[in-house]
Formats: C-alpha cells, structure tokens, sequence
C-alpha cells in the first residue's frame, strides 16, 4: 500500500464532508444559536480542517504517484475512509452529549454512512435539531457513495478513479455511461439530487414541515431508515406512507436506469432483466403479505402496511409503519429472506443485490441442465449478453463469502450477546444487509442501544463489510495489504 | 472532443491514455474481450466490444457526435473502412493507419480524400526516417526536425571528454559564439529539468538542444570531439523498415551490411538492394557478427521484428565494439531499460505514430508535437494567429508557464534563438520544450482570442 497516497486521497475526502457538515451546523444555529451544539459543530469543523490542511502540506504528492496506485490501494482508500469519516462524523454526537459513550455514536455514523439505520438512540425526538439533521445526512452521504460524490467533485485521478469508484459502487460490473468516471459519477449524483429534490416537495405537499421531509428524504433515498420520530413513518398519515413507498422503491432500482428514464427512454426500464426481477420480487412478496395478513394476520388488515414493509425490507431501507414482530412467523421469516436479497446493483441499497441473486438461481438451473445434457454449451447469460467466466466465479464467491460472513457473524453476536437465535440471526443479517429493524429483541419497536460493546463492534464491521461489498474491507483485514 | 478509437493495441491504448489525460472524451473499441477488459480497467475511457468496420460498434460509441475517429487497428482493410464510415456517419475528422507501403504510396497519389481521410499514418515510415536521422547525427539518442528541416532537435548524452562539460548554459547562447545553439532541457539522474542560465552541464548529462540546421556540424564535434560521420553501419533484420533504412545510408555510406536471418528474405532482399552486402545469420551470434565486422561499425541498428531479439543483439554488438546501437522496438516498457543496456538509441514506431495523431487532436495553433522518450517533457511547434498574447510584446514581458522554455523560432530571414529581448510575429514558426502539465496555458499564448 503506498501509505502517502491513500493518506492524501483521504485528506481530501474529508475536506469534502467538512464542508458537508455546515448544513447541521446551520440547522443547529437556527434552532438555537447559544446552544452546545452550535459549538460543537464549529469546533468538529474546525478540527476536521486543520487536520485535512495539515495532511495537504505533509503528504504533496506528485503526478507520478497516481500512476502507481493499484487495485489494493483504491480498496484501502475506499475501506479506510469509510472508518475515518465515521469516526470524524460520530464526534458532533460524542461531544455534544446527545450519545454518551464513543462506541455507541461511532455505531450511529456508521448506520448512518453505510444507509442502515439502526440505532443505539431510544428517544429519537429528544435530540437537538443540528445532531439530527447531521444522523439523517450521513445517509444521504453514504447512500450514492462519499467516494462518488469525491470523484464528481475532485479534480480528475485519471485511471485510479475506476478503481475508486468499482470499489465503493454496488453491482457486478462498471457501467460507464460517459466514458469518463468523473461524468459518470456526476450523473449519478445529479439524479439522485433530482429524485430527493422531488421527494422533499411530495413530503412537504403532504403537511411535512420542511425539516422533517429533508430528514426522511435522505433516510429514504439512500434506503438508509433513520426518522426523526419514535414511531418511525408510522407517525406520519396515508399519503406520506405512499410517498415513501415509492421512493424506496425508486431508490432500490439501479439509477443508470432513471438516468435513461430522464433522458427519455422510458422502455430501458423493462428491458433490464434485474428491474424486471426486482419488480416481481417486490410484487410477488407484496401480495403474499397481503394475503396471509387478511387470513391469519393481527387486526386491521392494512395493505397499505404489507406493501410499504416489503418494499422498505427488500430495499433495505427499514422504516416500518406497524410492529411486524407481531405478524405470524411465515411473515417474519419472510421478512428475513428478503433482507438477503436487497436493491439493484447501481442503487443505493443494500443485500446482496438482486442481480446476483437472480444469477445464482440461473447457475442453479444450468448445472441442473447440464447432468441432463452432459455435453451442452450453457452461457450464463445477464440481459441476453453471456457473462465472461471471470464474472461469474466472481458472482458465485461474493455469494459464499456473503454466507459465511453471515454464520460466523450471527454465531459471534449470539455468543457476545447470549441472546436468542432469532434476535442474532436477524441482527447480523439487518447490518450486514445494511436495513436497521430485525426480529425480537432488535424488532421494529426495538433498538441497539442494549449490545454491549464486543457486539457494536461486530455489528459495526458488519455494516461496513455489508456496504462497501466485502472486499474493500476485509482487504484491511490481510497484513500484506499494510507492507509496503 | 469526442473521440473513437478503434484497435486498442499499443497504439490505441497509450493514445487513449494521453487524450484522456488531457481530459477527452475517449471511446474505444476493441474486438477481443480480454484485451477489451485490461484496457477498461487501466484508462478512464469507454471501452466496447465490437468490430470497428461494424456499424452497431460505431453507433454504440456514439459515431454521430465524433469530432475524431483514430482507426488503429491491426488490419489496413478495417481501418480504412472505419475511415469511410465514419464519415458516413457524421465524423468530424478521420485518421488511419496504413501499414502497407504500396498501399500508403497509392494512396498518397490520389489522395487521402478519395477515402474519406484527413491523415494517413505509417508508423514503419516514421520509424525508418528516424533511424536515418538518428544516425546522420553521431551521438544523438533522440532527434526530430521542426519548421520544415530548418530547425532541429537532438538530444545528446554528454560524455566526459565534451567541451561542453561545466559550461553554463547561458554561455553557449551567447551570440559570440560561432554557432549558437540553446540548451533547452537536461535530463539528470532520470528527471527533466528545465535550465536556467546559470544551470551547469555536467557529464553524464542527457542534453535537448535546438539549433539551426546549418550548425550541425561544428556542433557535433563540439559535443563530443570524438565523432565522427559513420563510415560503416550494420543493420539487423531485413523487414522493410531494415530495407529503407539500408538503402537509404548506402547512398552515403559506402559500407552498409544487413543482416538477415531468414534465407529466403535475406535472399530475396539481396536481390533487391545494390551495394549492400546481405549476410544470411542471427544477429545474436558472435561468428556472424565477427564475420560483418562489427569491431570496426560506427553504428549497429536492429530492426528485426522481435523485439527481444533486437535488445540482445544490441547489447552484443555494443560489446563487441559497435561505437552505436539503435533499436527498433515495439512496447513502449522497454524504453524504460535501454539507459541501463547501455543502448544508445531507442525508436518505437508506435509512438511515432502516436505523436502525430497527437498534433491533429492538440489541434488550435500548434502545428506538430514531439514527446521525449522515457520522460515528461515535450517539444512543440506552434505558429501565433495575429493578436495572439505572445505577439504583443517581447518574451521577457511575458508570462510563461515556470516549465517551460521557449527554444527558437523561424523566420523568412533565417532562424533565431530567442532571448529576452526577441519579439515574435504572427505566422512565424515558434518551437518551445515544456512539460505536459504546461501545454494548456502555452496553447493560450498562441491563439488569439476573441473578446465576446
């Protein structure tokens, strides 16, 4: 790793979030300008200033120096700037003494940077405004990606911006749809500021204030499920609930697709063999739930409430409008397989991405195909283009690692936690899928706030590994990665 | 500028990595998939996977907004017919290269138009009037010609006996001097660095000068006062760039050997070329090479088409008493070994090619581009459109960017090296060295532009 370089890209991201975190500080001020808050934010700021300034100085580097940057160290920028910001971004609520202890707002920032929204907080609305806003905008942050809002923003890196950008964007592959990463990623941001934009004024038409909408935006369009009530979107009425809904699904949906959409193309939509899947999971799954809710379910049956958890689940976002640990078991089991799946590749959710769930299943398929016809030639094909072999073994080993990941996790929490099977189960499958709500004792009435620390920081790592699909950190993990 | 390059072979790809450098839109297409997926990964471009002479490629790369199409690939057939339908399609300008001479030569005579063309590249004829040039220059590693021949640039590894050790560079540009030249970069330890006047020439020193052309000669011997014109030349490999080179030092050379190891070339080659003694051997051989006579060559050129073959064959010539070596090669990473093989003189046709595709795309202004080997440093001819800032007042009221050095400029009445005090005229023909980062901000100086 070549240690200056990845010092001094990180330096950089985190001018970028200082600059970020003047909007809390504005909201902070604005509630009340004596506040702690107000302070902290300035001094937060300040602090994080001196030391990117500081690094500016004492790490120049030379335009030879990008030419050698390699894959392993853009894993590592992307790994080890997801720590530092959520480090840098958990002080606001340290010190303002909105959380008490470290682990826990360092816990927090990184729910909030890796979108999954759960929380070690029990009284939501007892926080000041500024801290708050600064819990919802880490999702919003974390949700196209810090390191994509960087590349749009920084001069161009050249040919290491691809590395930067494969490894913190989700998916299978790089879609370019300008040849330059740079473009690339302004688009991205430029549609996901288009589609929040339009979600804030739908919120505000249904008697959202404006901060609220801003809040729930950001927790939605990341797929993140940070609120600002207690009761999550439950607090708010019918025509929000729907609002949200279709943007969580929205937000699910890879956003080259949108972009294509913007520009006209409408069809491009249905011609994705992901959409398509993602679409009928979503459809399939909503008139399932529907259907045992009205047969066997607690009363009143609400649809309403069957579409928005399954889209909320399978997006990964983890709002919840009524307490789905009170539904019958099949739903809750349910709920749980969904959260393996998650959004599209090119979203902003989490899961293991529909894409390669859809293709997992169809190497299923193929190699049943195959005892059948021993010598047949069966492509695996995505969108009627054959996959080159590379890709797939690829698919298929961020499949296993995502399995193991998930037994070694659950087995730790249950053991830090002695807790029962389904609280562990649901508990690492929620971070590691990046959604917030399990089952049980981390339900959607519940919250974090009883793990002790070994399981926070199992969780944490869990979440990053979950967000930053796997590899950017576990490469962190490996010695040789810290040699020169 | 939108830009297609089709073939991303070592061509395609290091152009593709400088225009996107400087900031292109670049897309590329590529018909085998794992060359296709290296270069994704190493550029920030757009790769597609296709056939060039395929219109769906094309469009996928969005041919209709094109303002240049660089047809690249292996094939002369597939680059010319990229050529004719890319402007089919809309394609601002088009650019090919033809490997084939009596290809090349046909259409030289009717004309680039008739396909659709605004510049046919023959990377093999680059490469050959390079060696030429090469080699008419004893002690020259790099050279290239600007303002029609006029002036020239040869960069010189500064040996211990030179008269130039310990001068200033300030002394040398003095107009006292009988044949005035100006040091524009010095390359030391592996970095370019631009001189000042006060700058020391040291041995071991890789010097850029620019002089006129009719100084050549006094300049040589002043450079290294052992020189001398090459009286005898090997050349090893009988392709056709071994064959024009050949035959072009045997009209001043009288003693010329070309070595070939396939009997059949070398025979056919034998009866092609009057005057040339043809020896049937491999260059890395120490009989055949005894039986040339290397110990007694002024120059050993290996322009075989294997790369490694020419490396060896060079660093055995070189020690068995060759006073030069000059090698063809074709990947680029060797450029980087051939100070430590000690070989004098490197020649990689590809980024000959390269350079001048890099012209058109620079484009307002600067009429040809000449990168260093194995450094960040380029030499730049530019002609200033009247009102241009350059134009406006002498040079030392300038501001020019800090690397970068304004060489020598050509007029009706000859040229002149320029000092402080030069003022410069629209339509004169302008040679600066600079580092890539400056190009931009020179560029600005040259055009003139217009107020809205």
């Amino acid at each position: 790793m070549h240690k200056k370089f990845v010092l001094n890209i990180i330096s950089r991201i985190l001018l970028i979030v200082c600059f970020v975190m003047l909007a809390p500080l504005g909201w902070a001020f604005l509630a009340n300008p004596n506040s702690r808050e107000v302070f902290v934010f300035v001094a937060t700021i300040a602090f994080g200033m001196t030391v990117a300034g500081i690094c500016r100085v004492f790490l120049r580097i030379k335009k030879t120096d990008y030419e050698k940057m390699n894959i392993k160290d853009a894993l590592a920028i992307v790994g080890l700037s997801w720590i530092c910001l959520s480090a840098y971004g958990a002080l606001p609520l340290f010190f303002s003494g909105a959380v008490p202890s470290f682990t826990d707002a360092f816990f927090e920032v990184v729910s909030g940077f890796t979108t999954t929204g759960a929380t070690i907080i029990t009284d939501v609305e007892a926080l000041p405004r500024g801290i708050l806003f600064w819990r919802s905008l880490t999702h919003w942050l974390g949700g196209m990606g810090i390191i994509v809002l960087c590349l749009a923003l920084l001069p161009a890196l050249g040919h290491s911006a691809f590395h930067l950008y494969r490894a913190e964007a989700p998916g299978i592959a790089v879609e370019r749809v300008e040849p330059r990463i740079k473009e690339t990623a302004k688009i991205l941001w430029s549609v996901y500021f288009l589609l929040s934009l339009a979600e804030t004024l739908l919120l505000m038409f249904g008697g959202m204030t404006f901060y609220e909408s801003l809040c729930h935006t950001f927790g939605t369009m990341a797929t993140g499920g940070f609120s600002t009530r207690n009761a999550s979107i439950g607090a708010f009425n019918a025509y929000t609930q729907w609002v949200i809904t279709v943007f969580m699904f929205l937000a699910g949906a890879n956003f080259m697709l949108h972009y294509q959409a913007l520009r006209g193309n409408i069809k491009s939509y249905l011609k994705s063999e992901e959409f398509r899947a993602y679409l009928g999971i979503l459809l399939v799954g909503t008139i399932f739930f529907s259907m045992i809710l009205f047969m066997m379910g607690p009363e009143p049956f609400s649809f309403r409430a069957a579409a928005f958890q399954v889209t909320s689940i399978l997006t990964t976002t983890g709002y919840t409008t009524v307490d789905f640990d009170l539904w019958p078991h099949v739903l809750r089991f349910g709920l749980i397989l969904l959260m393996f799946i998650g959004g599209c590749g090119g979203s902003t959710g989490g899961g293991m991405k529909v894409v390669r769930i859809l293709l997992t299943f169809k190497m299923a398929i193929n190699s049943v195909v195959q005892m059948v016809f021993p010598n047949a030639v069966i492509p695996l094909k995505c969108d009627n283009n054959p996959l080159p072999n590379r890709q797939v073994t690829t698919v298929l080993s961020y499949f296993i690692v995502y399995i193991l990941l998930f037994f070694i996790g659950s087995f730790l929490f249950i053991l830090f936690e002695r807790c029962d099977l389904a609280t562990g189960f649901s508990a690492t499958i929620a971070a590691l899928s990046n959604i917030g709500p399990g089952l049980v004792k981390v339900g959607a009435t519940q919250n974090y706030a009883w793990i002790s620390i070994p399981g926070k920081w199992l969780l944490i790592f869990l979440m990053l590994a979950g967000r930053l699909e796997l590899y950017a950190v576990l490469i962190l993990i490996f010695p040789s990665t810290w040699k020169k | 500028m939108r830009i297609i390059i089709v073939g991303a072979g070592i061509i395609g790809s290091n152009l593709a990595k400088f225009l996107t450098d400087e900031n292109h839109e670049v897309y590329i297409i590529e018909t085998d998939p794992e060359t296709a997926r290296k270069v994704d990964e190493k550029l920030d471009a757009k790769v597609i996977v296709g056939n060039g002479a395929d219109p769906e490629a094309l469009k996928k790369a969005g041919i209709e907004q094109a303002d240049l199409v660089i047809a690249v690939t292996t094939s002369d057939e597939t680059n010319l017919v990229v050529g004719v339908l890319a402007e089919s399609f809309g394609a601002k300008r088009r650019i090919a290269r033809v490997r084939s001479v009596s290809l090349s030569n046909v259409l030289d005579e009717v004309g680039y138009a008739k396909f659709h063309l605004d510049e046919l590249i023959n990377p093999e004829e680059l490469a050959s009037q390079t060696i030429i040039k090469t080699i008419e220059t004893p002690g020259a590693s790099e050279v290239a010609d600007f303002a029609e021949g006029k002036i020239l640039l040869r960069a010189f590894d500064i040996p211990e006996a030179s008269h130039l050790c310990g001068l200033r560079v300030e002394e040398v540009r003095d107009e006292d001097f009988p044949w005035p030249f100006i040091i524009v970069a010095i390359k030391r330890n592996g970095s370019v660095l631009i001189p000042k006047g006060d700058t020391f020439v040291e041995a071991e020193d890789r010097i850029y000068v620019l002089l006129p052309h009719q100084s050549l000669g006094e300049f040589l011997t002043f450079v290294n006062p052992e020189s001398r014109m090459p009286k005898k030349v090997v050349i090893y490999g009988a392709t056709h760039m071994g064959q024009r080179v050949a035959k072009a030092l045997s009209e001043k050379i009288s003693d010329v050997i070309l070595l070939e190891e396939n009997p059949l070339i070398a025979e056919k080659a034998a009866g092609a070329l009057e005057s040339i003694r043809v020896i049937n051997g491999t260059a890395a051989e120490k009989d055949i090479l005894v039986e040339c006579g290397i110990e007694a060559a002024d120059a050993f050129i290996a322009t075989s088409g294997n790369d490694h073959s020419n490396l060896v064959s060079a660093v055995l010539a070189k020690k068995m008493g060759a006073k030069r070596t000059a090698i063809i090669t074709q990947h680029p990473d060797y450029m980087s070994i051939v100070d430590a093989l000690k070989i004098d003189a490197l020649i990689n046709p590809r980024l000959l090619a390269m350079q001048q595709i890099l012209r058109l795309v620079r484009g307002k202004g600067i009429q040809s581009v000449t990168k260093m080997m194995d450094c960040d440093a380029e030499a730049l001819e530019f002609i200033p459109e009247p009102g241009a800032p350059i134009t406006k007042s002498p040079i030392k009221n300038i501001n020019f960017p800090k690397n970068s050095i304004v060489g020598a400029v050509s007029r009706e009445d000859g040229v002149i090296l320029v000092d402080g005090e030069t003022e410069i005229k629209a339509g004169e023909r302008v040679i600066v060295f600079c580092q890539e980062s400056a190009v931009k901000k020179l560029q600005s100086l040259f055009i003139h532009k217009k107020a809205f």
